[in-house]
């Protein structure tokens, strides 16, 4: 309702002239139709957003509450440093008497002495930066192409999909390992292993999506009017993949949070001493018999994590309208 | 035809991780015949070389690696230097085992309990089953495996814990299948949740076909009913999904072989993939790369046996 109204303000802006002098928005018939056709074509041209506030207020509760734990996780990986938690790497001697939780120490330490807690907070930051950037990565490579394979077809198109569907039918975690003895694990290192195990994936949504749409009247009519491939590609394609590719892109958030962690956890992600939750919880399987928090508590902090963002993801794809067909 | 297809496109794939894993192994910094010999000197580096073949021109020395590979040899691993074929010998049941029995424990476990679900569709237990395979769905295996040793071994000591001596399958097949148990359920939990729920979706829409009221009508007791009418037929999206399952099954080996200290191809590929030793990453891909395509041509061939409308679809 709201953005009808919007719309109509800023035709009757645009058609000043005429009838509409009389400041009553929607005057005569012919005027009524031309708003609306300005408003269908500003929702195409993204001038408006497509999704009206009632779709979003049909998300429900869960949904911010969702939004809200990443929204906390993404704060924390940014200013862990300003947190009022001891250093993730120090060693406190009086934490290697007594591991339990004490008021300095709110998780209690881990066997080595250091503080589960910081570590937990800190960790975030491997895990949150190898999740956003290498699927942010993959979203450019795998959207492009998917988009040029979808709108152009023929050879490019199987050539693509020969490579994606081969990397996708391997394991992933022997094709992360065999990368990581022949690249490294460095920060840097695992987000580009983890982009290029992902973007088959996104390559593969988006390619659908553009397929289904290119099929449709209005990107038919531009073509019949003899727009430009580039233009239909970048101002009417580009916007109607973007809802597929950015709810599919949050649940490869959680898959590559989940991917780099278990390389962490088998010991071949970031070295030590930088803290991962992978790490933690490989440390704490060791220990647990003792001391069951450091084993918990990364693994709270994990699930948490992916819950939250496969749950905004899951979400997002019913508002959106996002479908699974064709895939 | 058709198998004879896919056992071609299987042999191509083969190949190019063959050549791939090649070329960059051969592209790597430092020779193999250097990590050999460590600080041994030039002369023992010649050595080495020579025997390794690392002298000759980069095609060459693919066929000449290719060539061993087809009569069984697949190198040797760095530092201590073994036959790598003995290395894999020795741990590839363990990560065999650990696959088909985890499969075995998943389809016992599914099958009643999407069948009872479906029986009742969106009652208790229904809804019950769906909310607990969902909730395992969304947890690691790296999380869950712990948590499970924690309780099974520690908690509850009903099983021995990490680490504990696997007797040989052959030699004491009771004490064998008792220790694995506790790892092949760990793998078997993702299995699981997505066979439940497929085979629940699909027995749902079998159970309103016309032959199984016929089978109703005429008087069968629901368990006939469930396993011998509705069960098979319910049963091609499971089959045609554990196929693509078996890649994250070999990925969730990995991780399950680590949390119970098994020693299978995947702490194999952990260690050297640690070490760095190329040409062990490189033998385990390809054991890995061949164990994986020949589940999907013999998958493809059970489904060709479970539906005979896909048999002669495919010969018409």
């Amino acid at each position: 309702m709201a953005d009808e109204r919007e719309a109509t303000v800023s035709s009757h802006d645009l058609t000043a002239p005429g009838p509409m002098e009389l400041g009553v928005p929607g005057f005569s018939p012919t005027a009524t139709m031309v708003d609306a056709e300005l408003a269908g074509l500003e929702a195409r041209e993204g001038l408006v957003p497509a999704v009206s506030k009632r779709r979003f207020k049909s998300l429900g509760w869960g949904f911010w509450v969702a939004v809200a734990i990443v929204g906390a996780w993404i704060l924390v990986a940014i200013f862990a440093n300003l947190l009022p938690i001891p250093d993730p790497n120090s060693v406190d001697v009086n934490c290697l008497v007594s591991t339990s939780p004490s008021s300095s120490h709110l998780l209690g330490c881990d066997t080595t002495g250091r503080d589960i807690l910081a570590r937990v907070l800190f960790g975030s930051r491997v895990s949150l930066v190898i999740g956003f950037a290498s699927i942010a990565i993959s979203e450019v490579v795998g959207g492009v192409l998917g988009l040029l394979a979808g709108y152009f077809r023929g050879s490019l198109d199987e050539v693509l999909a020969i490579i994606s569907n081969s990397f996708l039918s391997f394991p992933f975690l022997v094709l992360a390992l065999v990368m990581v003895a022949y690249v490294g694990r460095s920060l840097f290192d695992i987000t580009l292993i983890i982009a290029i195990l992902a973007w088959p994936i996104l390559f593969r949504v988006v390619r659908a999506a553009t397929i289904e749409h290119a099929q449709r009247d209005y990107v038919l009519a531009t073509r019949a009017l003899g727009a430009k491939s580039w233009r239909v590609l970048t101002s009417l394609l580009l916007p109607d993949v973007v809802p597929t590719a950015v709810t599919f892109g949050l649940v490869g958030v959680a898959v590559a949070v989940v991917g780099e962690g278990a390389l962490s956890f088998l010991g071949l992600s970031v070295p030590a001493p930088t803290a991962t939750w992978g790490n933690m919880i490989a440390q704490g399987s060791t220990s647990m018999t003792t001391d069951l928090s450091l084993l918990l508590s990364p693994a709270v902090a994990m699930f948490s994590f992916i819950l939250a963002i496969n749950f905004i993801g899951d979400r997002l794809r019913g508002v959106l309208n996002v479908r699974h067909g064709a895939l | 035809m058709v198998a004879a297809r896919r056992i071609l496109e299987g042999l191509a794939t083969v190949l190019l991780v063959c050549f791939v894993t090649f070329f960059f192994t051969s592209k790597m910094p430092g020779s193999e015949a250097a990590v050999i010999c460590g600080p041994a000197g030039t002369a023992c580096v010649r050595h080495e070389s020579a025997i390794l073949y690392l002298n000759h021109p980069f095609f060459e020395r693919f066929f000449h690696w290719l060539g061993e590979l087809l009569q069984g040899n697949l190198g040797v691993t760095l530092a201590p230097p073994e036959p790598i074929g003995s290395v894999i010998a020795g741990a590839y049941p363990i990560t065999l085992e650990l696959i088909i029995y985890s499969q075995v424990i998943a389809v016992v476990v599914a099958i009643p309990v999407a069948m009872w679900s479906a029986l009742r569709a969106n009652g208790l237990f229904d809804r019950l089953s769906t909310t607990a395979t969902f909730a395992t769905l969304a947890i690691p295996v790296f999380i869950v495996g712990p948590l499970l040793a924690l309780v099974f071994t520690v908690k509850l000591p009903w099983f021995p814990g990490p680490a504990a001596n696997v007797p040989s399958l052959w030699s004491d097949p009771g004490q064998n299948l008792y220790v694995m148990f506790l790892p092949s359920l760990t793998l078997a939990i993702g299995s699981i949740a997505v066979y439940q729920r497929l085979l629940r979706a699909d027995m749902v829409a079998t159970l309103e076909e016309d032959f199984i009221v016929m089978a109703r009508a005429k008087g069968l007791s629901t368990a006939r009913i469930l396993f011998r009418h509705a069960l098979r037929p319910s049963t091609f999206t499971t089959m045609t999904v554990a196929g693509i399952q078996v890649g994250s099954l070999i990925t969730g080996a990995i991780i399950v072989e680590t949390v119970f200290a098994l020693h299978g191809l995947g702490s194999v590929l952990t260690a050297a993939v640690a070490a760095k030793d190329l040409p062990t990453v490189q033998a385990v891909t390809i054991v890995v790369a061949v164990f994986y395509i020949v589940c999907n041509v013999l998958i493809d061939f059970l489904y060709t046996v479970i539906d005979p409308r896909v048999r002669r679809g495919r010969r018409a």
